[in-house]
């Protein structure tokens, strides 16, 4: 009876110093994010309509748009990665990668410019009804 | 859902005499909360298993003093001690008295004027501190502001 | 007769997570009382809710901690909805509680790798911390991040789970019970643990209840008191019983943190048996109006919301009364009389969360 702490002891000890180890050898091994982990907003500035409907959800006012100068601008670092302006985008243009921001040592907003949709054509109006007789 | 409630408004002077109504019920004290208006209303909310019941007074601005209910529920000293620290509400008879040291910040807390008017400036003394630890973040080029305000 | 001298338990410790100070007026190693005081932390969330507009507030209110920081954000969209009378569909309530017991097992699980530091233990807290990163992969998995897990939404939850995770996360959830298992013995059998813990911090029930102490903390004293009995979200279709203790002392509140953990895992077994398909949102119209009271179990004890609206975009008043201040009265009980040696764990074991506590 006195053995049986001994036993499991030994167990124990075999166990951690021969089996496998829980921690990994970062950075050596990169490590592997899941498919839906909210990294960075990244912008496909060919669908942008420039609407703005991501500036106004966007809870910390991280995204500017500005429809004279034709660009759509965010501040990666003070972005809190709600996913808020992903799911409001009309088009669909914004994607949530799942890479996190890399570290920087300023704090600079990244602009991308965006050329502005056509404008739709009117309709030629209707000649004007001649009035004869 | 979440289960019964009752809030029931009484008088400045009968709040000794409901609370100690509560406390021979046998229910706990559960928050104290301050909320600022056109006056202060104060809530007290009292819990016995699962249902809430509230009892609700309103103090004017000008004469912000209640009797402190820590002779019956002395753990009311920490709700009554926040209260008085940051909407200066005064509660003669606190057992557990900080003296406005309850709460160990630095500039005087904003919600003591009504709720659209006030800011979130300091006064006007911390103002020149406050400038030179802000630095706001640089655009590479200067833009408008866009839509939110 | 000793002479009494004035220690600060400072702020700054290395066995508090956050930020707390107490003085404790000592007579030759003994606790005679211990004053707290708080404010190192405070960042006056509070009073934003008259800056931004009401959406806003679940993503402010999620963060106000990074450890129950879930259930924050769900009981600042359930109080919104109570006020505007929205609705949420079944499949949202059963994912919500889903996160919450994901949730209340992470919180748990951080809180006994801290207790076995505080007493000495560091490998059985990495052992602890190591089951914890099993929990935050599925954590990720689902929501896409670590601790704030950004989906609570007014009007249900912003993302779904499909049947073939749910049914991997369930055989997994089999696989962690068993490697808990394994720490929990550590806990209950250990000579030093029960040697530290058994006996120190007593706190009786009449005591507690007149004190207004919540959660573990009541719970450990044999006052039989849990939110999840009041039914909301889905609770009420689900079959748990609370978990109490009847000694009062910290391995009471230990043991009760520790079955609390297998209640846990038992009911996100069931979540994932009983969801049912459909919609995960509605969508609503208009501003908050009124006023309503809500009441959630947190892992740390009963949090209370308060909000009220006056039909504009800002909130009147949104107030937050955290468990850890509920808990600070019993706490201030408990240290009187005990021995110098024994207040940090004394403070470890109600759970304190301080920067909930002074949001």
């Amino acid at each position: 009876m006195r053995n049986f702490p001994a036993i499991s002891m030994i167990r124990t000890v075999f166990r951690y110093l021969f089996g496998k180890t829980a921690c990994q050898m970062y950075p050596k091994k990169p490590a592997v994010f899941f498919d839906t982990t909210r990294g960075h907003i990244e912008i496909d500035a060919s669908r942008c309509i420039l609407c703005g409907l991501c500036a106004m959800n966007c809870p910390v006012g991280a995204i500017t748009v500005n429809r004279e100068k034709h660009y759509w601008q965010i501040d990666h670092l003070g972005c809190i990665v709600c996913g808020a302006c992903v799911e409001k985008c009309p088009k669909k243009c914004l994607t949530m990668e799942n890479t996190y921001t890399a570290p920087a040592n300023s704090k600079k907003v990244k602009k991308v410019n965006v050329t502005p949709p056509p404008k739709p054509k009117k309709p030629a109006p209707p000649p004007p009804v001649s009035d004869q007789g | 859902m979440s289960g019964k409630q009752e809030i029931i408004t009484i008088e400045k002077d009968s709040l000794l005499e409901q609370v100690r109504k509560m406390d021979e019920d046998g229910r706990r004290l559960a928050l104290i909360t301050c909320t600022p208006g056109d006056d202060f209303q104060i809530d007290y909310s009292f819990d016995l298993k699962g249902e809430l019941k509230t009892l609700r007074i309103t103090v004017p601005f000008e004469e912000a003093e209640i009797p402190s209910i820590s002779s019956i529920y002395w753990a009311a000293f920490i709700y009554e001690n926040e209260i008085h620290d940051l909407f200066e509400i005064d509660f003669p008879g606190l057992a557990l008295d900080y003296g406005g040291n309850f709460y160990r910040i630095i500039s005087k807390p904003p919600w003591r004027k009504t709720g659209q008017e006030s800011s979130l400036k300091p006064p006007p003394g911390e103002e020149a501190k406050e400038e030179e630890k802000k630095s706001p973040p640089t655009p590479e080029e200067h833009g408008d502001t866009g839509d939110k305000g | 007769m000793g002479t009494k001298t004035i220690i600060p338990f400072g702020p700054q410790h290395p066995v508090l997570p956050e930020p707390i100070h107490l003085d404790l007026v000592l007579e030759d190693e003994k606790v005679l009382e211990a004053i707290p005081s708080i404010g190192f932390i405070h960042r006056g969330l509070e009073f934003l809710c008259l800056k931004k507009p009401f959406q806003d507030m679940v993503y402010i209110a999620e963060r106000i901690c990074g450890i129950c920081s879930f259930m924050h954000g769900m009981s600042a969209s359930e109080v919104i909805e109570s006020i505007m009378k929205i609705e949420i569909p079944p499949r949202a309530s059963y994912l919500r509680v889903f996160w919450s017991e994901l949730s209340r097992i992470h919180s748990h699980l951080l809180w006994l790798g801290l207790a076995a530091d505080a007493f000495g233990y560091e490998a059985l807290f990495a052992h602890c911390w190591r089951v914890r990163e099993s929990i935050l992969d599925i954590i990720e998995e689902t929501t896409g991040a670590r601790v704030i897990f950004g989906t609570a939404m007014i009007g249900g939850v912003r993302r779904d789970i499909d049947r073939d995770t749910l049914g991997r996360i369930k055989n997994r959830i089999t696989e962690i019970e068993e490697s808990y298992r394994k720490i929990a013995s550590v806990f209950i059998k250990d000579y030093t643990t029960r040697y530290r813990l058994v006996g120190v911090g007593v706190i009786t029930k009449e005591e507690a209840y007149q004190l207004g102490a919540v959660g573990p903390t009541a719970r450990a004293s044999g006052i039989g008191q849990d939110m999840r009995q009041l039914g909301y979200e889905i609770y009420d279709e689900l079959d748990f019983e609370p978990v109490t203790e009847s000694d009062g002392d910290c391995f009471a509140r230990c043991m009760v943190r520790i079955r609390e953990i297998y209640g846990s895992f038992d009911l996100i077994r069931q979540v994932i048996d009983k969801i049912p398909p459909g919609e995960i949102s509605v969508k609503f119209k208009g501003f908050p109006e009124g006023e309503h009271f809500i009441r959630v179990e947190q892992p740390r004890g009963e949090v209370v919301y308060y909000a009220r609206g006056d039909g504009t975009k800002f909130l009147d008043r949104f107030r937050i009364r955290t468990p850890t201040f509920a808990n600070i009265p019993p706490l201030v009980k408990m240290l009187a009389g005990c021995e110098l040696g024994d207040v940090p764990v004394i403070v470890l074991s109600i759970d304190p969360c301080i920067s909930c506590m002074e949001r």
